[in-house]
């Protein structure tokens, strides 16, 4: 009974830190309505980028958490112009940005990989779990899950009552008539992108401080988010956290029952199947 | 007049290789082997990824799919030239089911969707080790002769050099760029959409396939990485793009940039081979979507 609980608490906690990464995706996605293929190689990279800093440095771990969620903003900010969103007739296409996102993806593996050869975790840096009974409750895995309830509260609550967050629905659902009504998109564009990858970051701290991570996870993280943020619909920050923590707890009995090797092959059939019946 | 003398100088290039490449040596063999290889890939790919429109980031499943099919069959000694049967036939039937997944899809969910195919069917090989060997990989008997796998190789891509340029002047080829171009305009004048669609990628995975099976007669080993690693499946996409997608001399003229470049930097650079590749795919992405002929042909 026990073993069943601290399985399906280690699918939600697991879950979580999906659904975290998801919700910036969608916000990507749900707006840009562009692919960002790079998003899981941004989101592995922060967390060996966080283990590194742990490790060779003496910075607490709670200062972690918000110094990785903004230097990863910075850096979308950076490496993503206004000029991705501008309406050019020739190449302002979805296949473009695919492209140039898959390039970025590549250039982030490879750097990654002849950083960090191996796996690397902040683990140890993380505090103790707390035992209930013959239950075991890791702070730091919990922390996620509040984490990310407390990032879904504040995505939904910008994207309802924020004029930002206002214009970020309507760019949604009306594209081409934002411009008339005097709304940049490309202002837009580069805003929700920047909030999004800051969420990657966010995640990736929180995944070196609970679990291992490899550059080579890169494109499987993308597709575990985009699963979530396709099946979940568009902007809808709760949906893609409550499915996230269903991946999670799905991922977690099929690593009991087949392995962990086959967890990923659930998101994929997950993505596969929605994109067949819809 | 100038296709024909195009042919003309392709066939007896073609012979002069077949003849004369015994006596070259094993490094300039293998470079040789390596431009007909990718370049059956390139042409394979350029069906849906060029004429069709799409941006098919699967199309790697489909070498992976034929090596792997290949090398089982070599290891379960059956006769190369009926390994590469299987090979084409496993692509066939690997392509027809797809079809009815991607056929529908267009535009960057085409794109994804051929992409999570291609991660779900390495997952598979990666889990089921028992018979894909897993992360260790499969080793067959090296075939031997480099005559073999270079006479397979250079047959193939005349084969599909002849597939692909027919595509320029055939019916089947005009309605998949129409297809492409406006499918509203090309199903109301009686092209079905579905049916060509599903007919090119049937095409272009069999030559994918069957590029695949004859990869293990020349390394005598697969793994993952070489049959479904990232770097091969977006090649040929890398290659098309950068040198014209849906044009006659595109593909070729990518494969040549390409296999050089990246012959080059092994040679003197030796690490950073993805990176570049990723720089390349941002600067076709950003400057030339329609790669160097389309450049070429705007001026």
């Amino acid at each position: 009974m026990h073993s069943y609980i601290q399985i399906i608490l280690g699918g939600v906690f697991t879950g979580s830190l999906y659904g975290l990464a998801g919700m910036g995706l969608q916000l990507i996605l749900g707006t840009t309505k562009k692919v960002h293929l790079a998003y899981g190689h941004i989101w592995v990279l922060s967390a060996l980028l966080v283990s590194s800093i742990l490790y060779n440095f003496k910075i607490p771990v709670i200062v972690m958490l918000p110094l990785m969620t903004i230097l990863c903003s910075l850096f979308g900010w950076v490496i993503h112009p206004k000029i991705l969103w501008r309406n050019k007739k020739l190449t302002d296409t979805p296949r473009s940005f695919l492209l140039m996102s898959l390039g970025l993806a590549l250039i982030l593996e490879d750097i990654g990989t002849h950083i960090w050869a191996l796996p690397v975790s902040a683990v140890i840096h993380a505090p103790k779990s707390i035992n209930l009974g013959a239950v075991m409750i890791p702070p730091i895995k919990s922390a996620i899950f509040f984490a990310a309830l407390v990032v879904a509260c504040c995505l939904s609550l910008f994207l309802k009552y924020n004029i930002y967050g206002n214009a970020l629905r309507a760019w949604h659902g009306a594209e081409d008539d934002i411009v008339l009504v005097g709304v940049d998109p490309s202002k837009l564009g580069k805003m929700s992108v920047t909030i999004g990858i800051g969420i990657a970051g966010l995640a990736g701290a929180f995944l070196a401080l609970s679990y291992s991570a490899a550059i080579i996870e890169g494109l499987d993280m993308t597709v575990r988010s985009l699963c979530l943020a396709v099946i979940a619909g568009t902007l809808t920050p709760w949906r893609v956290l409550g499915l996230g923590v269903l991946l999670g707890i799905g991922e977690s009995w099929i690593s009991l029952l087949l392995g962990a090797q086959w967890a990923p092959v659930l998101s994929y059939s997950l993505l596969l199947t929605m994109v067949s019946f819809r | 007049m100038r296709l024909l003398i195009f042919w003309i100088i392709v066939i007896i290039l073609g012979m002069i290789l077949w003849i004369f490449h015994p006596f070259l040596d094993a490094y300039t063999n293998l470079i040789i082997w390596t431009l007909l290889l990718q370049g059956s890939l390139a042409l394979s790919y350029d069906i849906l990824g060029g004429y069709g429109g799409e941006l098919h980031l699967g199309h790697g499943a489909f070498f992976g799919l034929g090596a792997y099919i290949s090398m089982l069959a070599l290891i379960a000694g059956i006769p190369w030239g009926l390994a590469l049967v299987c090979s084409a036939i496993g692509g066939y039937i690997f392509s027809l089911v797809l079809s009815r997944l991607l056929v529908p899809l267009t535009g960057g969910t085409f794109a994804l969707t051929s992409l999570v195919v291609l991660l779900f069917i390495k997952s598979l090989f990666r889990n089921t080790g028992q018979i894909t060997g897993g992360t260790a990989g499969l080793s067959a008997p090296h075939l031997g002769t480099t005559g073999l796998w270079f006479s397979c190789t250079l047959l193939l891509f005349l084969i599909c050099l002849w597939v692909h340029d027919s595509l320029e002047d055939s019916r089947f080829g005009r309605a998949l760029k129409a297809v492409s171009d406006d499918p509203l305009a090309a199903e109301t004048t009686g092209i079905s959409r579905k049916k060509i669609r599903t007919q090119s990628l049937i095409l272009g995975s069999i030559m994918a396939s069957l590029a695949g099976g004859i990869f293990p007669f020349q390394s005598g080993y697969i793994n993952l990485h070489s049959a479904f690693g990232i770097d091969v499946a977006i090649g040929p996409v890398v290659m098309v793009l950068l040198g014209g997608p849906g044009t006659r001399f595109g593909p070729l003229i990518g494969t040549v940039i390409y296999v050089g470049l990246q012959e080059w930097l092994w040679t003197h650079i030796s690490e950073g081979n993805l990176a570049i590749l990723g720089a390349g795919l941002i600067m076709i992405g950003a400057f030339f979507p329609s790669g160097i002929v389309g450049l070429i042909k705007s001026r």
